[in-house]
């Protein structure tokens, strides 16, 4: 089975790491960068390396902001590597094969088109799994699959990312 | 545009947004502005900062002192420390018309508030004195004990005419996030003195280097600091300083860049959400940070295909950007090879260098 | 493809290096246990000087908190960003199969056969009893 991190706290340390926000719509906004740090501190800890059957979905915080996370964390380690020796290919690489994101909120770019290039920032068609967030509504109008998802990857979406992240689905 | 000619190559002239200078010897570059009061001090107490370790940076680094391994002098002393070889080194070869120079450790994030304040204060009279009047190119940063907004409005006041100074100077891990209420008489006296804010990473918050707690590793706290920076610009758009300070410029340095479009596209929907919560916020984030916020460029995120940084810049604005090469820690940004992608002219030049003559009013 | 003479054998001691430039490039000679290599002294990353970089051994761990250190002395790691290239190979530690600092064909020859066999030795006064690192650039 996967093992799932929803977005939210236990609040054990300041949301931030500069400290304690004065607003719901900040403390909200925060889970995003919450999300890039556990993105890192799953693969630099090395927990696919142990596990490597393992699949960690990250719920309810978006997906735009990964490509660029993981363009630093690669980055870094070509030249930190030693610091993590565990970590034997680039983050990128385990990232795509190992963390799946739930579709919303995409916090989409304004265009269809920017949407798009977007995805192919993403450089996998296999990470993100359908989701609507129900009761919550997260979308504006009434489409959960944003313009700028092609048919074919709008069905990968949909069915088989899941099917391939929740083994008994099948 | 000037050109120099090194060899046979032509090299571009760029700006260097965030230069590291360090004092050779503290006793003797730093004590002639530092009281003996405060000279005693530090001999005495050394210098406490906002974390729990009572020496050192929580993390190891990649290289020692940061830097790179060929940036050492050959007269000795730290990297950074040394005019004349940061001239040869860098400055000349790489044809850097504009350095700003950003000191770290030099006072900030120091919980003996009087302390931080004339240790600051001795900084800003040491980078004069040993480094933009003997260099013209280079712009200093003026310092300030940001923790204290009283005497940082001082301090801001007492050298804001001065045209040696080019920004106002934080680090990106303060006590509370920055755009809290504690913080506004700085960005009102930044405004007076017309000098924009930058804020550099790392610091000493006390909080743990991410929100969810200390990482193990060094390679997470440096990435880390992109979501530092983020942090604090959604604390400075949804507590209205932008509103507040329509004349502010911000500038974030040392946190790359490619995470900014996301961070825009979050908060402008978190902002049509929650109007009622934050009334005071009246425009988009995304236009307020469009309209007041620039970000130097290193360490630049490297994407497979690279051409995928364009579409990036092209979200950001090209205007936005500020060259950089954080001179002369491990991860510098070669000048000729930071941006291996074909870009216009235009583009290029407002990339390397217009754009922070533009900013820093230099044109 | 010609060959060049770039140092006396007695220049470059196990565990040592020496930055010579042939035909324009300049090229980082390390002696590994009385084998020679050659690399040119560019990182391909951003281009920094390899020359400058620490000498290391290769720190691997089969599994989270179990290290392992071998091959000591034979990675240069780039004095900038930090990336390993094994100095037998050329090859990255990160991405050995597509990151790879150029390597260059290095061996030792006599003087006499230096002498005889036309190799460029520009700066060199070869004295036939000697032996000489060579270079194919």
């Amino acid at each position: 089975m996967p093992i799932c991190v929803h977005a939210g706290s236990a609040y054990k340390h300041p949301v931030t790491s500069v400290g304690w926000p004065s607003y719901y719509a900040e403390d909200y906004a925060s889970q995003a960068p919450a999300f890039h740090n556990m993105v890192s501190s799953f693969i630099c800890e090395g927990v696919f390396s142990e596990y490597p059957e393992l699949k960690v979905v990250l719920a309810e915080s978006g997906f735009s902001w990964l490509p660029a996370h993981l363009w630093r964390l690669t980055k870094f380690w070509r030249g930190l590597r030693a610091e993590i020796p565990w970590v034997d290919r680039t983050p990128t690489e385990i990232a795509r094969d190992h963390i799946r994101l739930t579709l919303q909120p995409v916090d989409a770019p304004p265009t269809s088109e920017q949407l798009e290039r977007l995805m192919d920032h993403m450089g996998s068609d296999e990470m993100i799994i359908f989701s609507t967030d129900y009761p919550h509504w997260q979308f504006d109008g009434v489409d959960v699959i944003p313009e700028g998802i092609s048919r074919e990857l709008a069905r990968k979406i949909m069915v088989d990312n899941p099917k391939n992240t929740y083994p008994r689905l099948q | 545009m000037d050109r120099v000619t090194t060899g046979q190559k032509i090299k571009l002239a760029i700006a260097d947004c965030d230069i590291h200078p360090t004092p050779k010897s503290v006793p003797v570059e730093i004590y002639p502005y530092l009281s003996k009061r405060w000279q005693d001090y530090m001999e005495t107490y050394g210098i406490i900062y906002r974390q729990g370790f009572p020496t050192g940076p929580a993390f190891p680094k990649g290289q020692p002192n940061a830097a790179r391994r060929d940036s050492y002098p050959p007269a000795g002393g730290k990297p950074g420390s040394d005019l004349s070889f940061m001239q040869s080194q860098h400055l000349d070869p790489n044809n850097v018309q504009l350095g700003i120079l950003n000191p770290l450790s030099c006072g900030q994030g120091v919980q003996n508030l009087d302390f931080s304040a004339a240790y600051c204060n001795a900084v800003n009279h040491w980078q004069i004195a040993e480094w933009t009047s003997k260099e013209p190119r280079l712009k200093a940063s003026l310092m300030i004990p940001y923790e204290d907004p009283l005497a940082s409005v001082k301090e801001i006041d007492l050298w804001g005419g001065d045209h040696n100074f080019a920004q106002i100077l934080l680090l990106s891990r303060t006590a509370e996030p920055l755009g809290q209420r504690k913080y506004w008489p700085i960005f009102e006296a930044a405004c007076r003195a017309n000098l924009p804010v930058a804020v550099h990473a790392f610091g000493y918050g006390g909080a743990p280097v991410t929100g969810g707690g200390w990482p193990s590793f060094y390679i997470e706290e440096m990435v880390g600091h992109a979501e530092n920076t983020q942090s604090l610009l959604t604390s400075m758009v949804f507590e209205g300083v932008f509103e507040r300070f329509p004349t502010l410029k911000l500038i974030l340095v040392e946190a790359g860049f490619a995470w900014l479009p996301a961070l825009t596209w979050r908060l402008d929907k978190l902002w049509n959400r929650m109007r009622k919560e934050i009334p005071h916020v009246t425009r988009p984030p995304s236009e307020l940070i469009r309209q007041q916020v620039w970000l130097t460029t290193q360490p630049m995120e490297e994407p497979e295909p690279r051409e995928h940084l364009l579409d990036t810049i092209e979200w950001i604005g090209w205007e936005k950007l500020l060259f950089a090469t954080d001179y002369p820690h491990w991860d510098f940004d070669e000048p000729s090879r930071a941006l291996p992608i074909r870009v216009g002219k235009e583009q290029k030049e407002a990339f390397f260098l217009q754009n922070a003559l533009e900013l820093y009013g230099l044109k | 493809m010609a060959r060049y003479v770039v140092a006396s054998v007695t220049e470059i001691l196990p565990g040592e290096r020496k930055l010579v430039t042939v035909r324009g490039r300049p090229i980082v000679i390390f002696n590994l246990d009385g084998e020679y290599f050659g690399i040119l002294d560019r990182c391909p990353h951003q281009g920094a000087s390899l020359c400058k970089g620490r000498l290391v051994g290769l720190v691997d761990a089969p599994r989270p908190g179990e290290y392992s250190f071998c091959r000591k002395g034979e990675i240069i790691r780039c004095p900038w960003h930090g990336w390993e290239f094994d100095i037998r190979t050329g090859k990255s530690r990160c991405e050995p199969e597509s990151i790879k600092a150029t390597q260059y064909d290095v061996g030792v020859k006599r003087g006499s056969e230096v002498i005889d066999e036309s190799y460029e030795a520009e700066t060199f006064d070869v004295v036939i009893e000697s032996d000489y690192v060579v270079v194919n650039v």
